[in-house]
């Protein structure tokens, strides 16, 4: 039997007939060239078998984040703003409350005992025309009732104000999350309270019923500068921004 | 921790959630060695499932792994395509931490390095070998499936992983040598 290509991929997927078999398996005791063909491509195989791994901590929740968005605008609309009907944009008030990852409680709490000692006293409904735009233009995507809250194409890149970031929309404990990176500071809004703690520069706000946090990086240190923006208490931001490893 | 939060998606949202999200880690497989960047791979897996969403109304019948998987592939070749024509931007460091170290931290490492090591080998494999095993070993799919993927012949995907897998064991023996492991 004359060695042949065709026939040891028959044989390594199992599609010769037994007989077939019979007869390979013999010339694979005598043929080097055809053994050592079997055995590389087994060992392949075999370092391939370690590539199987899960999609990363976090994925599932924001595909379902970017579908939830999707699903809230009809797909005519996509891209060009418009009417919505108003049950469309409803947000539903029950909230699955669920995993808190046990490394980030302490943080958490630490933070918690921060803002009920220092300042919580901020105005919560200040005007919105007042923020600074790459602010504002995020916080639209998050609020359903505003016109340009389309649906986040998967980490689509802006430019706001004269600032370049990267938007991506997350769900945390069923809460939708929009989260801009850029590779500059973002102005802070008006009526923001710095928090300290870090060498970075923190700060928190609300608008209606969203909350906000930012982290600023120095220019030209390497870090991306983020805040998020969600339906949510102020005071649990931090917690998911470093459950989202933002921080 | 897989379908948080469905009962706020409507409810076209969450048949198709429920129909895609069993097959995530197949599609991030695809996206990744396809993308070869942990970002751009999430990236591509939440714009895969967007364009899934907006499709899904008309898909019937086929496997949806497969047609996932499809969609993934197109907007990877788009993308790359996109990418190729453009100034290519300084790779991001690799922030993936891994999570809490229950298995001793050794192993993760080590079985870390390991699928580095492999996956840097399987990236060096010319595009149709590369695709080819990702498309069947790394997506389970069968050859069948994957020939229509690729446009080629089922016995045309069987001979790239074949070759694939030879010169992918090849690469990995030489570091070997190399490295005098
Ligand atoms: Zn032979």
């Amino acid at each position: 039997m004359a060695c042949d290509q065709q026939r040891i991929e028959a044989f390594l997927h199992g599609e010769l007939s037994d007989a077939e078999e019979e007869v390979f398996d013999e010339h694979l005791l005598a043929c080097e060239s055809c053994w050592q063909a079997v055995q590389e491509h087994r060992a392949g195989r075999q370092a391939i078998e370690r590539l199987r791994v899960p999609a990363p901590l976090g994925l599932a929740d924001r595909i379902a984040a970017s579908i939830d968005l999707a699903s809230r605008q009809p797909f005519e609309d996509r891209g060009s703003p418009g009417h919505r009907s108003q049950g469309q944009h409803r947000r539903s008030a029950h909230r699955a409350i669920s995993h808190h990852p046990r490394r980030l409680i302490t943080a958490a709490a630490a933070f918690v005992m921060i803002a009920v000692g220092g300042t919580l006293g901020w105005v919560l409904n200040h005007h919105p025309a007042s923020d600074p735009p790459q602010i504002a233009r995020v916080v639209a995507m998050d609020t359903p009732t505003v016109a340009n809250s389309a649906a986040l194409r998967a980490g689509e890149h802006f430019n706001f104000g004269g600032q370049a970031l990267d938007v991506r929309s997350y769900r945390v404990e069923g809460i939708t999350t929009i989260v801009a990176t850029s590779t500059n500071p973002f102005p802070m809004p008006v009526r923001s309270h710095l928090v300290g703690g870090s060498s970075s520069t923190a700060w928190m706000a609300t608008h209606g019923k969203l909350a906000m946090y930012g982290v600023n990086q120095p220019t030209g240190a390497g870090g991306k500068s983020m805040f998020l923006v969600a339906d949510m208490p102020v005071a649990r931001l931090p917690q998911v921004a470093a459950q989202l490893q933002l921080i | 921790m897989r379908p948080i939060g469905l009962d706020r998606a409507d409810g076209s949202a969450k048949a198709f959630l429920e129909a895609t999200l069993p097959h995530l880690d197949i599609i991030y497989r695809v996206a990744f060695h396809t993308a070869h960047d942990h970002h751009r791979a999430e990236d591509l897996v939440q714009e895969t499932y967007l364009r899934a969403y907006a499709a899904f109304a008309g898909h019937h019948g086929t496997s949806t792994r497969a047609w996932l998987v499809t969609i993934c592939l197109n907007l990877a070749r788009s993308e790359s395509r996109r990418r190729s024509r453009r100034v290519v931007e300084a790779p991001l460091p690799d922030d993936d931490i891994a999570p809490a170290a229950n298995p001793p931290v050794t192993d993760l490492v080590i079985a870390g390095l390991e699928r580095e090591r492999v996956t840097r080998a399987l990236a060096q494999l010319p595009e149709e070998q590369r695709l080819a095993i990702v498309l069947m070993d790394l997506a389970g799919q069968t050859a069948a499936e994957v020939a229509g993927q690729l446009g080629c012949s089922r016995n045309t995907v069987l001979s790239r992983v074949h070759r694939g897998h030879r010169r992918l064991a090849g690469i990995l023996a030489r570091e070997d040598v190399d490295h005098g492991l």
